[in-house]
């Protein structure tokens, strides 16, 4: 008798479906999302070190952007760094997001939930518009020699930029509560032991940080001598 | 005197893969509790017989959650909603009097439908043949002590092992992941010394047989854990990543 060729009456509702298959295979595309996804929350937590200079105000947060600005050719080299690790994130998400698609072309007619979060489910969407967000606030804040206080008070105290920014930061909130999790698990490196609290860990801390970030365009939306 | 409930089944129709399906409702009228879903069907494909019309196809076998052939989506659950049972274990007692149960089958592109509930789980065979297996040679039975196994192995090993292969992580899988049934296996033998030779090429055979077949990718959102009869953890899927990465 033959052997069952893979793939073999792959068909429903008699279409065919091709299968695009990202990278070497999906479980390394996942690494390949949990590593960057790590390199980029590292990032984000860094930069909220930054932003919490602002609180301590006016003079404080000049006194970083100096600081960071002052760098010199280590600043350039941290972009390219961050830029390709955005672009192997989002291109892996993109080519994963396209292939899970496909998995599954009709769809339940009811269908329940047992144990995902909303924040797991939405992670494709979540991710897009913490994209969006990109396009948005790195041309507004990108400065040669970092962005005056005026700057940041002006951008962040019009309420549309203000409701952009609190809705981007959910986005953020909501992928990173997943994604901290989710990165050790994809990588394999939990002990089943340290699985329940690494959970509340990654909901506390992106659920912190959301709190931190958004605190920014609240505070200059409602109080017009926030960083004068 | 035994309790009676009346039901309303809602059950997909699909004649074959190349035809339209769609829900048809069948009332139960007076059942006892004490029947399962599955026999449930089997009554009403009786009154189906008699009638001249065409019985519901289900998969069913051993009917005491051991053997994995049974499996349909109840209320949008694999297995219905009663955790850590196969669908022939769910019975009428698990279900609300006069409730409507929608039971529809597992859906995914490398399940393709062959006839009502019944699908095509033929994929999971082949992810098995890629290399679930142990091919080395490994002689007679040794003297029971002479290679040690640490208890805490042997016990993961015997855990991952409990898979019957029934797809409810597939069916219950945003994504229509197979990884929990990859994990499971490649888990299982990475624990034991008679998996060690094959080690890394098992893992990135099976890895690369499910992705063939069409099933999506791990997202991590816990729903095959949650909907395994057997609670098959996500340790092994941790541990088949870190198989599948060290492999590489």
């Amino acid at each position: 008798m033959a052997e069952p060729e893979a793939g073999q009456g792959r068909q429903m509702e008699g279409r065919a479906r091709p299968v695009r298959l990202p990278f070497a295979s999906t479980v390394f595309s996942q690494a390949l999302m949990a590593a960057s996804g790590a390199g980029l929350a590292l990032f984000v937590l860094l930069h909220l070190l930054g932003n919490a200079a602002a609180y301590l105000g006016r003079a404080a947060f000049l006194a970083y952007a100096r600081h960071l600005h002052g760098l010199g050719p280590l600043l350039p080299a941290m972009e390219l760094c961050l830029l390709l690790l955005a672009a192997t994130h989002v291109v892996t998400g993109t080519m994963l997001t396209l292939h899970n698609l496909q998995s599954r072309p009709l769809p339940y007619r009811v269908k329940a939930i047992r144990a995902a979060s909303l924040s797991s489910r939405l992670m494709p969407l979540s991710g897009l518009v913490i994209l969006l967000f990109l396009a948005v606030h790195v041309p507004a804040f990108r400065r040669p020699a970092g962005p005056s206080a005026e700057l940041v008070r002006i951008t962040l105290s019009r309420p549309g930029m203000a409701t952009f920014y609190l809705l981007s930061l959910a986005a953020l909130t909501s992928h990173l509560s997943h994604g901290l999790w989710s990165l050790f698990q994809t990588l394999g490196i939990v002990a089943p032991r340290y699985d329940q609290p690494l959970r509340r860990a990654a909901v506390i801390v992106s659920l912190l940080a959301g709190g931190v970030f958004m605190l920014l365009p609240l505070l200059a939306l409602v109080w017009p001598d926030f960083l004068r | 005197m035994e309790k009676l409930i009346h039901l309303t089944l809602r059950v997909w129709r699909q004649p074959g893969p190349d035809r339209p399906g769609r829900f048809h409702d069948y009332p139960s009228g007076p059942v006892a509790t004490s029947l399962s879903l599955l026999e449930l069907l089997d009554l009403v494909n009786e009154r189906l017989t008699l009638n001249g019309e065409e019985p519901i196809a289900f998969d069913h076998d051993c009917r005491e959650g051991i053997c994995g052939a049974c499996g349909a989506m109840v209320d949008g659950l694999a297995h219905g909603p009663k955790s850590e049972t196969t669908l022939c274990q769910l019975h009428l007692r698990d279900l609300a009097d006069g409730g409507l149960v929608v039971i529809e089958p597992f859906r995914a592109l490398a399940f393709p439908l062959i006839k009502d509930l019944v699908v095509d789980r033929s994929a999971l065979d082949r992810i098995m043949a890629a290399g679930g297996y142990v091919s080395v040679d490994t002689g007679g039975a040794p003297e029971a002590n002479v290679i040690p196994i640490p208890q805490s192995d042997a016990d993961q090993a015997l855990a991952a092992a409990s898979c019957i292969g029934c797809g409810a992580c597939v069916a219950s899988c945003p994504h229509a992941s197979a990884m929990l049934f990859v994990g499971g296996k490649v888990s299982q033998l990475a624990c034991l010394p008679q998996g060690q030779p094959e080690r890394a090429r098992r893992v990135l055979a099976m890895v690369s047989a499910a992705d063939r077949e069409g099933f999506g990718a791990c997202g991590n959102h816990r729903e095959c854990e949650a909907a395994c009869p057997k609670r098959l953890s996500l340790r092994h899927l941790a541990r088949m990543n870190r198989e599948y990465l060290s492999a590489r």
